[in-house]
């Protein structure tokens, strides 16, 4: 391979010339630059060229020469030697957001050949077609000649310059889309693994995650000046606005897509307000950068990128302090993806330069994070399943414990009433009627009305789990006139100092009457019954007292007493007592409850 | 005939009074309302009854060992009550009858007319056989008793295995609760028809009914038809 030799055009310039020899396949020209800002713009060519500008140029440093958002019109110039035979070489300029790049080449007659590239020309225009702007370079043999490049955009100025033979760019451009079609392979399967999950399962967290990668995709794709190529080759004017309104629409998707992930609405509201309004935000600026300059919605759209970033961030961390699973998936994913977007924005605000890191370390970062991703949304999904289990297996016990209870409250209504209203009881009393009717109907009537009386009162008190004294009192007396009037005898009930507000169960003091009847007021004529009330500190003490004969053991035995143990054992756990005695000419039962000092229970009401 | 009323409730008791008294007012000797059983033991004690009327609450057990005791005596039992739900029971017991309350004229009508029959019918359902042991009652299994062989106020119960019991009722007084395998086939005898094998003749044309357990039993004339008729079935 023969070697060329070429010297810098400058005394002053320090930069070196970029020899072919060196670089038998070609590579970086940003050693050899020297770059000059034109910061009104006005410079031309003839100036430019100029010894008098020749000390103005500055030799670059950077790996690649990047500017920001800069308003500036830059100038680069190089000189190529060449000192062997004639050579086609290819100038690249591997940033494919530049507005406009113009090339001049020095004519061999003197004067300058121009060339111009840019985004704002149709694809087609293009010398080479190719993603980046390729100028294909005459060197002549043993010849030196230097080149100057002028850039100007509205978006972040920076030009990586490469100089290549055709083998050389042929092969990078080889390994560049195998990479870049791997990367692109992995977001399409995903996007398609997530369509088909959507349609499968119908969660819309997965149709949200969708529409992220393909916006995302489809923002790597203009970055890369891929779309601009296959895309809308024919939209110059669309390829400039598209990087910001996806970015716009990308990261609204993903601002929903991690709010259904993350569940914020219901795990961390704070979170998801804040969240929402970023999304409305974002929403809001996709018209807007219609009409925006394009320097603004760029910049903004990168600010935004950031800003998106460190919010979701933030609100991943919350909803991982709530120990919710798929955050932590969700977590290390946006590491990465944190790490690629804040390095390209800090990039593209010249901040920090470019770097292989901070061109592919987006890319790369994006593919992990989408991956992983998808596994917080199977996880998601199975902590899902996971609740709705225990979920289901809660209202189960709910459900169980609420028959039980239903059951339970439906047994005591069926005691009161078995107990209450017994075959025995009515037809001893329509019995009695029917004797009635021939000797006296007056009294057949009213013992006939007491009974439909006595009837529906139990009825009605019969799902009450406590009535007041007055209701108890009142069935009580309905209950001695009909024994009244079955057994020719007079039975009376009376009372003393009574609170007849006072809640009590149901036929606790029907029950002790009764049962005083049946076992204590066979011999006498008349049957009357004392109820009276003691008020101690913690306690009521109800005291029935009757004229009758003892009771003995017996009242503790019947169905009668069964009722009550159980009645008062469930309004009044362990805390009522019953006892009897004789008392002066007569029986007394004493009913005793205590109160509970704690609240919580439905006590009688004081 | 003496009759007894044990009810607590007097003017159920007048009623029952008064409904007895309209169907069957001349033939009654004597008619006694108590309201206790107590009292009624001490009363019964000194004071032969033939019918006795008992409020009874059939749910507890205390109204079976009442009735256990009371069958053991030599009147019959109407039980009054207005729980019908055991009323079957109250029959395998040996009850003449169960009268629900309220009470129905017709009903006790066709009670009273029970008292006065002395035909096994074949509508009884009567299972056990009350037999007083000392001071308590005991129940055997009605399928268990051969035969009866009847006294004046007395009949004498034989039991397969031998064990003869004595019983405060008459042949008669048992006609009206025996169930229908039982048959009058002399003035003196009933015969439990499980029991027999066949009939012979004896000298003198006389028959004698023989029993699987070897014995044979006289066969009165007037009861020969009747016993022809149901062991040739």
């Amino acid at each position: 391979m023969s070697t060329l030799l070429f010297s810098t055009g400058s005394l002053l310039a320090e930069q070196g010339a970029y020899i072919t020899g060196e670089h038998p396949r070609g590579g970086s020209l940003s050693a050899h630059l020297g770059i000059y800002a034109d910061t009104d713009g006005a410079l031309t060519i003839a100036k430019a060229a100029s010894a008098e500008y020749a000390y103005r140029f500055e030799k670059n440093t950077m790996a690649v020469p990047s500017f920001g958002f800069s308003q500036n019109v830059y100038w680069a110039k190089f000189t190529v030697t060449n000192p062997g035979p004639a050579r086609m070489l290819y100038l690249r300029v591997a940033y494919p957001h530049l507005d406009s790049i113009i090339l001049y080449e020095p004519a061999v007659r003197g004067g300058w050949a121009v060339r111009e590239a840019g985004d704002l020309f149709l694809f087609e225009s293009r010398e080479i077609k190719h993603h980046d702007f390729i100028f294909r370079l005459n060197v002549q043999a043993k010849s030196s000649r230097t080149y100057f490049l002028r850039f100007k955009s509205q978006g972040v100025l920076e030009f990586p310059l490469y100089l290549t033979d055709s083998e050389t760019l042929r092969d990078e451009d080889h390994e560049t889309q195998i990479v870049l079609g791997v990367y692109y392979g992995i977001l399409l399967v995903l996007a398609v693994y997530n369509l088909i999950l959507f349609f499968i399962i119908g969660d819309r967290a997965y149709l949200y995650y969708l529409l992220y990668i393909t916006g995302y995709g489809t923002m790597q794709l203009i970055l890369n000046g891929l779309a601009f190529e296959y895309l809308w080759p024919e939209s110059p004017r669309w390829e400039n606005l598209s990087l910001p309104v996806t970015v716009y629409w990308t990261f609204f998707w993903g601002v929903f897509f991690v709010r259904k992930l993350l569940n914020t609405r219901a795990m961390t509201p704070l979170s998801d307000t804040v969240l929402a309004v970023l999304q409305t935000i974002l929403l809001m600026l996709i018209p807007v950068s219609f009409v925006m300059s394009y320097r603004f919605a760029i910049s903004s759209a990168a600010a935004l990128a950031i800003l998106f970033s460190v919010i979701v961030l933030v609100a991943g961390f919350f909803s991982l302090l709530q120990g919710y699973e798929p955050a932590r998936y969700f977590m290390a994913a946006w590491i990465f993806v944190l790490a690629g977007v804040i390095l390209y924005g800090l990039k593209a605000f010249g901040v920090i330069p470019s770097h292989f890191v901070t061109e592919y370390g987006n890319q790369i970062g994006s593919a992990i994070e989408m991956c992983l991703l998808s596994i917080g949304l199977a996880n998601r999904m199975s902590v899902m399943n996971r609740d709705k289990e225990s979920a289901l297996k809660q209202s189960y016990r709910m459900s169980r414990l609420q028959q039980e209870s239903e059951i339970h409250s439906v047994r005591l209504e069926l005691e009161l009433l078995k107990k209450n209203i017994q075959p025995h009881f009515i037809m001893n009393t329509i019995n009695a009627s029917i004797v009635w009717l021939e000797e006296n109907p007056a009294l057949a009537v009213r013992l006939l009305r007491a009974l439909a009386d006595e009837l529906r009162l139990v009825l009605e008190v019969s799902n009450h789990p406590f009535i007041s004294l007055k209701e108890e009192i009142r069935l009580c007396r309905i209950h001695l006139e009909i024994m009244s009037l079955r057994h020719d005898k007079i039975f009376r009930l009376r009372t003393q100092r009574l609170d007849m507000s006072r809640e009590i169960p149901p036929l606790i003091i029907h029950t002790l009457i009764e049962n005083g009847i049946t076992h204590g007021l066979k011999e006498r004529r008349r049957g009357i019954f004392l109820l009276t009330e003691e008020r101690e500190n913690e306690s009521v003490v109800y005291s029935l007292r009757n004229n009758g004969t003892s009771t003995g053991d017996k009242m503790k035995s019947g169905t009668g007493f069964r009722y009550i143990q159980s009645r008062l054992e469930e309004a009044y756990p362990g805390r009522w007592d019953i006892e009897s005695g004789p008392a002066e000419k007569g029986w007394t039962v004493k009913l005793k409850i205590s109160f509970e000092q704690k609240s919580g229970e439905k006590l009688c009401e004081y | 005939m003496r009759i007894l009323i044990v009810e607590d409730e007097s003017v159920a008791a007048r009623g029952l009074e008064r409904a007895i008294r309209e169907l069957a007012g001349s033939r009654i000797v004597s008619l006694k309302v108590l309201g206790s059983f107590t009292a009624a033991e001490y009363f019964i004690q000194d004071n032969p009854i033939d019918l006795l009327f008992l409020d009874l609450q059939l749910h507890e057990r205390d109204g079976f060992e009442l009735l256990t005791q009371l069958a053991a005596d030599s009147f019959q039992t109407i039980v009054v009550s207005a729980n019908t739900d055991r009323a079957i029971e109250a029959f395998e017991y040996g009850v003449l009858d169960f009268l629900p309350k309220p009470l129905d004229r017709q009903r006790l009508k066709q009670a009273m007319d029970r008292f006065d029959s002395v035909t096994i019918s074949s509508g009884r359902n009567m299972k056990y056989l009350s037999i007083r042991k000392d001071d308590r009652a005991e129940l055997i299994d009605l399928s268990r008793v051969e035969y009866l062989r009847g006294g004046d106020n007395y009949a004498m119960i034989h039991i397969s295995g031998g064990a003869l019991e004595r019983h405060r009722k008459t042949l008669d007084s048992f006609s009206k609760i025996l169930p229908g395998n039982f048959l009058r086939i002399h003035k003196s005898c009933i015969v439990n028809l499980d029991y027999a094998v066949s009939i012979r003749t004896s000298a003198g044309s006389r028959y004698e009914l023989e029993l699987k357990t070897g014995e044979n039993i006289p066969v009165g004339r007037t009861f020969y038809g009747e016993l022809k008729q149901r062991t040739q079935k």
